[in-house]
């Protein structure tokens, strides 16, 4: 203090503010009016945590949709002969399901054969030939089930050795149809109570097959619920006559949903490179769409509300930084007083914006993930929220903080010192 | 004043300073004043209210911008800086006292002081710790936590002083440092000031109560924005007659 300054007319460094300073200094502007600050982050918070929330249920929605529809069969592709003028369905190449396997995209190929037409399923030898109940008989290899994504609610498949035995499969609906549920049947065929055998075969054509198991319901596969499904081998040595027809009615193939479009269009060209327009190619993709394009228009209405509400969080900011210019106006001119340079007290604003909308962001991303959480495990979905949205939504908060208060904070900046200093 | 500070470095130096206010006829606040100041002399600056004490502070302080006329403190001349230099100037060489106090009500008290030095780049632990020193100084060593509204009014304006000296400026500048304090609180911070002029600082205290001018060393009083005296007298004498009679003269009017 004693000590005598010697007059250097040279320059002077300009005033500095450490960052580190900067941001204490707007927190502690923060903490000086907590309430205030927490009700304008909150603004900010509700409307990130919409959006968060859209994107996190729509976003689980469609990953459910589409394992739901992966599994329904949304990535099947049947291939089926077009049916001729005389009504009569023409058979595919017998070398159809070779060619198809040999696709990259494809991972299995299910091939459905016919018996003779005269061939139906009844319950028993007794039931007149007329009521057939519209259940359709025909010819899988061992591989067809699970190639189809279907699986087993009761007994198994025929498997290699029952294949060219009197064995059948049991679509859903013709099970019950044909009074066949196999309970307190052992799978091994091992009958320790002593159950009646002969509720668990049917009368197929003229002969006696045995149920080695029936299928859960699979509305996605056409015409599987009511199929009645022996083996191919049963079929070549007992059923067809002529053995040089393929008796393939359809293919039914599994492709990686991203190459769908592709397989779709080199199919009909692979299954029968001769005459490529006697092949009908299923499209379920088209069902996908249609669902993407439902969730699509859903998720357009909630974010143009989580919209209003971020521009509502963004007033709020504004009027808080607004009020607290007015309020601070003493502080302010304290500070320039201090040695505080204008774009000092505009940067303290700004940052306090900054954390006010930050906090706000991430408080209101949490608040979306856990509402998405719980929506998720109560409807059993899959729990899907982009990552990236963690740093999107905060950081789009904090922009729109920044605009808001970017106006009041070059009016703080902008107020003389002398006149800052009158206020207080 | 005594002779060693007659030569003592000019701290602060107003050379045909001017300062206008108002739109279509302006006031002048402030009408081509000189004056020179120097380390450890305590200046009162008189006058009735409107007469343009505070512009002129503000003027001293670089907080305002003369209209003609230079500046110059800590030989620094602060015309023709812009923001950045001239609040640079405020932060090293000059310390505010106000009337109000200023101090940030959710700050505690050492808090507070380390604000002075906020804007010079210091780190924060020197801030705490020469703040803390600065508070001993103007004997609130033992009041470092308290929240000022925890503090008595004279107590709240010792730590503004210390505020304004925790930087170890050239000049102080205190507007009606007592204007809000019971007396015997005001003659309490009258005499801290007097200290710190003791030790060397400039100091300058606007005030329009004459018995606290006629205690200090030297009175300017002001009328209209001029000059219209500025007297130095001896300690000793304006001690002995009480009131005092000029013995020197620094007029610049």
């Amino acid at each position: 203090m004693g000590e005598l300054r010697a007059s250097t007319g040279g320059c002077v460094a300009p005033s500095r503010l450490r960052h580190i300073d900067a941001w204490r200094t707007a927190l502690s502007g923060i903490r000086s009016r907590s309430t205030r600050s927490v009700l304008s982050s909150l603004g900010i918070a509700v409307s990130i945590a919409a959006l968060t929330a859209i994107l996190g249920l729509s976003a689980s929605n469609q990953a459910d949709v589409l394992a739901d529809l992966d599994a329904q069969g949304a990535n099947l592709v049947v291939v089926t002969p077009v049916v001729g003028v005389d009504g009569d369905a023409a058979e595919l190449p017998s070398s159809a399901p070779a060619m198809v396997a040999r696709m990259p995209a494809v991972e299995s190929v299910a091939v459905l054969r016919s018996v003779p037409r005269e061939m139906h399923a009844y319950r028993n030898d007794l039931v007149p030939a007329g009521e057939s109940n519209g259940l359709t008989v025909a010819a899988v290899d061992p591989g067809y089930f699970a190639a189809v994504g279907a699986e087993f609610g009761a007994g198994e498949s025929f498997g290699e050795a029952g294949r060219a035995l009197p064995e059948v499969v049991l679509g859903h609906e013709a099970a019950r149809l044909l009074g066949v549920d196999l309970l307190g049947v052992d799978p091994l065929g091992v009958d320790p109570l002593g159950v009646d055998h002969a509720a668990q075969r049917i009368w197929v054509g003229s002969e006696w097959y045995a149920v080695s198991g029936i299928l859960d319901p699979r509305p996605r596969v056409a015409g599987l619920d009511t199929s009645v499904l022996l083996g191919d081998a049963w079929a070549e040595q007992r059923l067809w006559s002529d053995h040089d027809a393929s008796h393939i009615i359809s293919l039914t193939m599994r492709v990686r949903a991203e190459s769908l479009d592709t397989v779709r269009r080199m199919l009909a060209p692979t299954v029968d490179p001769s005459n490529p327009r006697t092949v009908s190619v299923s499209n379920p993709s088209a069902l996908v769409a249609t669902r993407a394009i439902v969730d699509d228009s859903m998720s357009v209405l909630v974010a143009g509300l989580a919209a209003v509400a971020l521009l509502v969080g963004a007033i709020g900011i504004a009027n808080t930084m607004v009020v607290a210019v007015l309020e601070r106006r003493g502080e302010i001119g304290l500070r320039r007083a201090l040695g505080a340079r204008a774009n000092h007290i505009a940067r303290q604003f700004l940052l306090e914006c900054i954390v006010l909308s930050g906090v706000g962001g991430i408080v209101g991303w949490a608040a979306g993930a856990v509402v998405v959480g719980v929506a998720t495990t109560v409807n059993g979905q899959v729990f899907v929220l982009p990552l990236a949205s963690a740093a999107l939504f905060p950081g789009v908060a904090v922009i729109v903080g920044v605009l808001a208060g970017l106006q009041p904070a070059t009016r703080a900046a902008r107020v003389p010192p002398t006149t800052a200093l009158k206020a207080g | 004043m005594t002779g060693e500070s007659l030569e003592a470095e000019t701290v602060l130096e107003l050379a045909g300073v001017s300062r206008s206010f108002g739109g279509a006829v302006p006031v002048r606040a402030v009408d081509d004043v000189s004056l020179t100041v120097r380390a450890g002399e305590i200046v009162a600056l008189v006058g009735s209210s409107g007469s343009g004490k505070s512009t002129l502070l503000a003027l001293m302080g670089a907080l305002d911008v003369a209209d003609l006329g230079a500046v110059r403190i800590a030989g620094h001349d602060v015309s023709g800086m812009t923001d950045a230099h001239r609040s640079a100037v405020r932060a090293r060489f000059v310390g505010f006292v106000f009337q109000q106090f200023f101090l940030l009500p959710t700050l505690s008290a050492v808090e507070n002081v380390a604000l002075g030095l906020l804007y010079t780049g210091t780190d924060a632990r020197t801030r705490r710790s020469r703040a803390a020193l600065a508070l001993e100084r103007v004997g609130l060593g033992a009041r470092l936590a308290h929240r000022p509204s925890q503090l008595s009014g004279g107590e709240q304006q010792r730590v503004a002083v210390a505020r304004a000296l925790v930087g170890e400026p050239s000049l102080v500048l205190a507007d009606e440092p007592t204007g809000a304090l019971d007396s015997v609180s005001g003659a309490g911070v009258m005499r801290l000031l007097q200290s710190v002029a003791g030790r060397g600082t400039a100091v300058v205290v606007v005030t329009h109560d004459r018995e606290i001018a006629g205690a200090l060393d030297r009175r300017i009083v002001l009328s209209d924005g001029r000059i219209l005296s500025d007297e130095t007298r001896r300690v000793a004498a304006a001690h002995a007659a009480g009131v005092g009679s000029p013995s020197e003269t620094e007029g610049h009017v």
